[in-house]
């Protein structure tokens, strides 16, 4: 089949692969007939995922049509049937451990192979859930920018659609839609409640609408893309442009003196952005000095929240960060939550929102390409983020 | 007319300092050349260094190794051979930070050879200078060092490129800001290699001018690294504080919580014929009358077989096993099968010794090929919750588990 590969910072290629198999009895394959570019394919795309390996298989949002079915999924209530119409969670839980009964799902402790354990316990303590297409550290599977793909625990994740829905309604179910929300709700909003989004990329936006739909009152969003802020403006955001404005003292302005109630970083590891903390990641992150992570967003955002705020963090960092502003978050007594998205949690609630016309996410997409047109699709979405919103694949 | 006196001593005293530690790292090079030619695959694994090419370039390094600390030895007063010396510090730190990776499970090991080849590398350069320059006839360098204008001219036209090549082929299509932010980024580089370089070379030259200087410091880089070492060694002696009601000298001890009760997991696992499905190395296991024997896959898959008896047996709460008499692998093995505090299952506490056959160069071998024991019992007990709580062990493994660029098709 055909697939688009990482080959190293920037490059990205589309190559002939094998076709993926069921190998577990819990596996299914599907046929993809929608995939997305994602904002943390990017961090993988710069290079700044650690233990990415060439020829991998990159891809995490996606959807299609069941090919086959393993025989431990095969007439199981509720689970998939060839020929189902289904999106894929990016983050693959087995259903059955700890954590999954605690519907933590992107803390599985089944899906990621024993020995890609050791890694990640090695540089986070202790290892999450498998990702797809998302590094060795967190599984080696590969991703779904490819014609076909083998999804594990397919009586778990996949979300079955029903028919006459198009792909570009429910395709962000995998992903940044449930994570957009599931950073609204990190945030701990309360009726009246003001919240600050660092941010206007898909999550961030999804995270003002679901911020909204939580009973915020005022939502203010953070971007120097002129056509990302405008976007979060449509949704009702008092918008803020870092390259006109000093963020800081404007949220105070804006919030009475007293700051947001809650501030939500959707920016991660790489903040754009020529402030001095900035800067100075940058040149420690380019030459490898103990920093993998540029969270300017994440300081001002623990900066900026009130007095006994939350701070919350949908944005990706990998690795270990520095000058993190620990006194603010002690002495202001702050709560910090974050997470990569426990998206089975969400999808069924989500794709109940969206059917009956609560949510839409189609306005994000801006560019449609085939699979062959991937790497320019990568590059577009890297070095045009004002008109590239979203880049929807069709394999197929 | 004193000052000149003072030169002369000092003068005096060098030459007879110098070429006697020269001599010392002779006989250093000597052996490490030795040792780089007799055990090349020891190192590597020592490091956790992977590549199959790494034994090669190990051997050709001990084969250097071997040819300077012989060529010190014979003419300890020439700085070419220290110079050399130099030369190949540096191929072994560029080794060394290759494989200073974050999936190498030797990392700390590594880092600690990384900060000794550091300290050897600071003494071999202030001995270096201390000999003075090769002479211009015979020096392997020619007539001159790889000096300061040599350095500074590269680095400068270095960055004089980068921003050339930005300007020509970039300005047209880049955004202003993302220019600027390109800009800054390829500048960083440039700078860094106009400014350092240059400033590490006359750090070096000027340094040359006080021996005491260059002493003082190649010992205090040579204590960091002694430090360094004793560090790493004091942590690998650390206990970990294991919670097994029977301690043993030399024991790994691993826990792992798995959401089942403790009488399902057990019955499993005294099913001793289904271990190859979770024990990665275990090719098969037999009902022997007393016992099980054991068919396993050693360093190189070599087959190793071995006989064990059951020592210890109390449904749903301990299991061990341990070798009979005289078998090739000693080993003793111990399951304990508690409630998890509050409901949440079961706790399993494995602790087990293992002597691998060929003494400690079988410990080497079974670190190298991924085989070491400790790695072993970690992974087993995760694929064997994995297999009770999903039905099924989790794999990335092959083709068609897990397709990529690195097998790719032939059209």
């Amino acid at each position: 089949m055909r697939a688009l590969t990482w080959h190293g910072k920037h490059d990205m290629r589309v190559d002939t692969v094998p076709d993926p198999e069921i190998v577990n009895p819990r596996d299914i394959v599907i046929k993809v007939t929608s995939t997305a570019i994602c904002g943390s394919d990017l961090h993988a795309y710069d290079g700044m995922i650690p233990t990415f390996q060439a020829g991998d298989v990159l891809g995490h949002e996606f959807m299609g049509i069941v090919e086959e079915v393993g025989p431990g999924v095969k007439g199981k209530a509720g689970a998939p049937k060839k020929g189902d119409r289904v999106i894929v969670p990016f983050t693959i839980a087995c259903g059955s451990c700890f954590f999954c009964e605690k519907t933590l799902f992107s803390c599985c402790d089944n899906s990621n192979p024993a020995p890609n354990q050791d890694i990640a316990d090695a540089l986070l303590g202790f290892s999450p859930a498998g990702l797809f297409g998302y590094s060795h550290m967190l599984g080696g599977y590969a991703g779904g920018q490819a014609e076909y793909a083998r999804v594990p625990f397919g009586d778990v994740g996949p979300q079955i659609i029903p028919d006459g829905v198009d792909d570009d309604k429910v395709l962000f179910l995998t992903d940044i839609l449930p994570t957009g929300w599931m950073a609204a709700e990190n945030a701990q909003i309360e009726p009246g409640d003001t919240v600050a989004v660092w941010g206007c990329g898909p999550v961030g936006l999804f995270a003002v609408q679901s911020a909204f739909l939580m009973g915020a009152a005022e939502v203010i969003a953070i971007d120097h893309y002129p056509h990302r802020l405008e976007l979060a403006a449509r949704f009702g955001a008092k918008t803020l442009n870092f390259h006109e404005v000093k963020v800081r003292e404007a949220l105070t302005e804006m919030t009475g003196g007293r700051g947001p109630d809650s501030v939500i970083d959707a920016v991660g590891m790489e903040a754009h952005g020529f402030s001095p903390d900035n800067l100075l990641d940058f040149v420690t992150q380019e030459l490898k000095l103990g920093n993998t992570e540029r969270p300017h967003a994440l300081r001002e955002a623990i900066l900026a929240v009130r007095k006994g705020g939350t701070v919350s963090v949908p944005g990706v960092y990998g690795g270990f960060g520095q000058n993190i502003p620990l006194g603010a978050i002690v002495n202001k007594g702050l709560t910090l939550k974050s997470g990569q998205t426990h998206v089975q949690r969400y999808t069924a609630k989500l794709l109940g929102m969206i059917l009956e016309g609560t949510i839409d996410t189609t306005f994000l997409i801006s560019h449609r390409m085939s699979l062959e047109d991937g790497p320019k699709g990568y590059k577009g979405f890297k070095s045009e983020q004002d008109k590239y919103t979203k880049v929807v694949l069709k394999p197929h | 007319m004193r000052v000149l006196e003072r030169v002369a001593a000092l003068r005096a005293r060098e030459d007879r300092v110098g070429p006697a530690a020269a001599r010392g790292l002779g006989v250093f090079s000597l052996g490490l050349g030795l040792a780089g030619l007799i055990a090349p695959g020891a190192l590597k694994g020592a490091l956790g260094l992977r590549h199959p090419s790494d034994e090669v370039v190990r051997t050709a390094f001990g084969a250097r190794d071997f040819g300077l600390g012989a060529a010190l030895l014979a003419q300890p007063h020439r700085p070419e051979w220290m110079w050399a010396r130099v030369a190949g510090d540096a191929l072994d730190i560029a080794t060394l930070i290759a494989g200073d990776r974050s999936d190498n499970p030797k990392r700390r090991a590594l880092r600690s050879a990384l900060a000794g080849v550091l300290a050897v590398t600071a003494a071999d350069v202030a001995l270096a200078l201390r000999l003075g320059r090769p002479a211009p006839a015979t020096g392997l360098f020619g007539r001159e060092l790889p000096g300061v204008a040599r350095v500074r001219g590269a680095a400068g036209m270095m960055g004089e490129h980068l921003t050339k090549k930005l300007h020509l082929t970039k300005k047209g299509r880049l955004t202003k800001k993302a220019h600027l932010v390109k800009k800054a980024h390829l500048t960083n580089k440039a700078h860094l290699a106009k400014k350092v370089l240059p400033a590490a070379v006359l750090l070096a030259r000027r340094a040359r001018l006080d021996d005491k200087r260059v002493l003082a410091g190649g010992g205090v880089a040579l204590a960091l690294g002694a430090a360094a070492v004793t560090l790493a060694v004091l942590n690998a002696k650390k206990t970990k504080g294991g919670t097994s009601d029977m301690p043993q000298k030399g024991a790994i001890e691993r826990a792992v919580t798995v959401n089942m009760p403790r009488e399902a997991l057990y019955a499993q696992w005294r099913d001793f014929a289904q271990a190859p499905r979770w024990m990665e190395i275990v090719e098969s296991v037999s009902e022997t009358g007393e016992g099980h024997h054991w068919v396993v896959r050693g360093p190189g898959d070599k087959r190793i077989e071995y006989d064990t008896v059951i020592t210890e047996d109390r449904p749903g709460e301990v299991l061990a096993w341990e070798s009979v008499k005289g078998a090739t692998v000693r080993s003793t093995n111990r399951l304990e099968f508690r409630d998890a505090p509050g409901g949440r299952g079961t706790e399993i506490h494995a602790t087990m010794t293992y002597h691998p056959p060929g003494g400690p160069l079988g410990k080497v071998a079974a670190l190298v090929t991924q085989k070491a024991p400790e790695l072993q019992v970690r992974r087993d007990l995760r694929r064997f919750k994995q297999l009770m709580e999903t039905g099924e062990i989790a794999t990335t493994e092959g083709p068609g588990a897990a397709p990529s660029g690195r097998d790719k098709v032939k059209q």
